[in-house]
């Protein structure tokens, strides 16, 4: 069902090591991985991190068909990039037709440069694709929070966060339940030019909006109605917790990063 | 022509391990010009069925006949369709959305694209059949009349389409008493000028006062298909087996039957059960000082058929 799949985003839900690292931990995890895919210039560096994305999929019990399909939208990306590499990098030429001159460097740089994209939104995926919404939103609270003292309101955004993630389902199923009003009384919304389809939106949109700003309205009584005032010493339902496994992964992945950029 | 519904089951999500059943092998027939109470507890299939009617849902396994047309069909014009049967939602004041009340009203006129005078004339007739001053209500915005006019705007919205046959689907939730009172009254003279009606709801009070034969679902099968009084006179055990009850007035003539009274108990409505309150009461205490209680003339000789095989012994009244 279409309102599932959009409630859930990417997420696969299961009980695997990836899945019950910290979310913190996971996010430190992917940030250093994106850092070390950015240094590396070798081709050997690119294996360590096919084979970092293969022990994720692993430790994730994921098929890599999952992380296959978040790859779709960037295949235009990567193709892109590709061409522009391999016809514009100065070095040996292959192959020449007119002013466009392959070369062996961009050849070479092409591939290496997709193989980089594909790195890049394999590893992002092992993150999405293990941490539910909510879990993400509560470690980008921990971790924003030394950043409060600058000004940057951490309880608030994650609240703004959750919150959207948590009415995406109801106005979906909204959506769905006055699409099925308006069709009954006359509207059509898969005829006619772009033009009519766009007018066509009006009847949808106008009573989604004005439900949208009543849920706000009541959600925000009820918040008020039970005392919320912001994070301030706030407790939670769900705490996070680094556990052994969470300090050894991340030892871990320091070592092997940083034996990697030794190498370099 | 009549609405025909033939062994119609649904399932939503199919082929996933998130499948639900929602209707099971319903068959019923609605003639036109009836008015028709669908009852069941939350969850029955009461909505998924009601959305078959129209075509919001293509009926399948099974067949779903209006007027000779067949819905599941893909020629079928359902736009054409939703104009004979018209399907008013839950809390459809939600689906408002012009800037006056005549333009939201004349939205389906205007959608089938009508000539102005026509949907004038339209507006006029289903503000009119809606209790709704044309005059007074016309260019206000439709978001700051009170709740039930909202409601009684978004159902003329509907019947502006022009359909024989209207189906509400829980019309007086959240309604005030007098809403809900207006609302029943101006169904039922919809029904007296001809209008089917199917009233879906789990309210027996709207039902009494409304729909002169009921069905019953219940975790999506038809468990009951029969004339209001009989139900609520001889089927209340098979309606308190699927989490249902006669309504409050009928619950009284039970509770004096139980405490042996010699009372009737095919008397819907207050007006009704009062009668027959007072002719048993006149019966057993000789007559008193007033009028005569005449009861009132019974309806059922409407097709009966019931699946409940339980004869229905009164019992005492149980507090909610």
């Amino acid at each position: 069902m279409a309102i599932g799949e959009i409630a859930l985003g990417q997420y696969v839900p299961g009980d695997s090591f990836l899945h019950r690292l910290d979310p913190r931990t996971k996010i430190g995890l992917v940030t250093g991985f994106i850092v070390l895919m950015f240094v590396v210039e070798t081709w050997w560096g690119y294996g360590v991190g096919v084979g970092l994305v293969a022990l994720g999929l692993a430790a994730g019990r994921l098929s890599p068909r999952w992380v296959l399909r978040g790859l779709r939208p960037i295949v235009m990306l990567i193709a892109i990039s590709a061409v522009l590499n391999a016809f514009w990098t100065e070095g040996r030429t292959l192959w020449q037709w007119g002013p466009l001159r392959l070369t062996a460097e961009g050849v070479e740089r092409a591939g290496m440069m997709g193989l980089r994209l594909v790195l890049l939104v394999a590893g992002a995926s092992l993150l999405t694709l293990t941490t539910s919404p909510i879990d993400l939103t509560d470690a980008i609270e921990r971790l924003l929070t030394p950043f409060r003292r600058i000004g940057v309101p951490a309880h608030e955004l994650a609240m703004m966060m959750s919150i959207a993630l948590r009415f995406v389902p109801t106005l979906v199923e909204e959506a769905e339940r006055i699409m099925k009003a308006q069709m009954a009384r006359g509207a059509a919304f898969d005829r006619g030019s772009l033009v009519a389809r766009a007018r066509a939106l009006v009847p949808l949109l106008v009573p989604l909006f004005v439900s949208a700003f009543r849920r706000a309205d009541e959600l925000a009584l009820a918040m008020e109605a039970r005392c919320y005032r912001g994070g301030e010493g706030r407790t939670r339902l769900r705490q996070l917790h680094m556990q052994r496994r969470d300090w050894a992964t991340l030892v871990t992945f320091a070592v092997v990063a940083a034996g990697v950029g030794a190498v370099l | 022509m009549p609405i025909v519904v033939r062994h119609l089951s649904h399932v939503y999500m199919p082929g996933t391990p998130m499948a639900v059943p929602a209707l099971h092998d319903v068959s019923f027939e609605i003639a036109d010009g009836e008015s028709v109470g669908l009852i069941g507890p939350t969850g029955s299939g009461k909505s998924t069925l009601v959305q078959h009617l129209n075509g919001l849902i293509r009926p399948r396994p099974g067949t779903v006949f209006v007027d000779g047309q067949d819905v599941g069909d893909r020629r079928t014009d359902l736009r054409r369709l939703r104009r004979t049967v018209g399907l008013v939602f839950q809390y459809p004041e939600y689906q408002l959305f012009e800037e006056t009340v005549y333009d939201d009203v004349a939205f389906g006129p205007r959608s089938m694209g009508l000539d102005a005078d026509e949907v004038d004339r339209r507006v006029r007739r289903a503000m009119a059949l809606m209790g709704l001053d044309v005059e007074a209500l016309a260019k206000r915005s439709p978001f700051e009349l009170s709740g039930g006019q909202r409601r009684r705007v978004a159902i003329a919205g509907v019947l502006a389409l022009g359909c024989s046959k209207l189906i509400l689907d829980e019309p007086t939730a959240g309604l005030d008493p007098a809403g809900r009172r207006d609302l029943l009254r101006l169904l039922a003279r919809l029904n007296r000028e001809g209008m089917t009606v199917l009233l879906v709801t789990h309210d027996m009070d709207d039902l009494a006062e409304v729909a002169r034969r009921v069905l019953v679902l219940s975790e999506g099968r038809l468990v009951a298909d029969a004339p209001v009084r009989e139900l609520f006179s001889r089927h209340r055990a098979l309606l308190q087996g699927h989490r249902l009850d006669v309504p409050v007035a009928v619950r009284i003539l039970y509770a004096l039957r139980e405490r042996g009274a010699d009372v009737r108990l095919d008397r819907i409505g207050i007006d009704e059960v009062a009668e027959e309150i007072l002719r048993w009461w006149r019966a057993t205490r000789g007559p008193a000082d007033g009028r005569a209680a005449s009861g009132p003339t019974s309806t059922s000789q409407e097709r009966s058929r019931t699946h409940g095989h339980r004869r229905d012994r009164p019992r005492p009244v149980r507090p909610r």
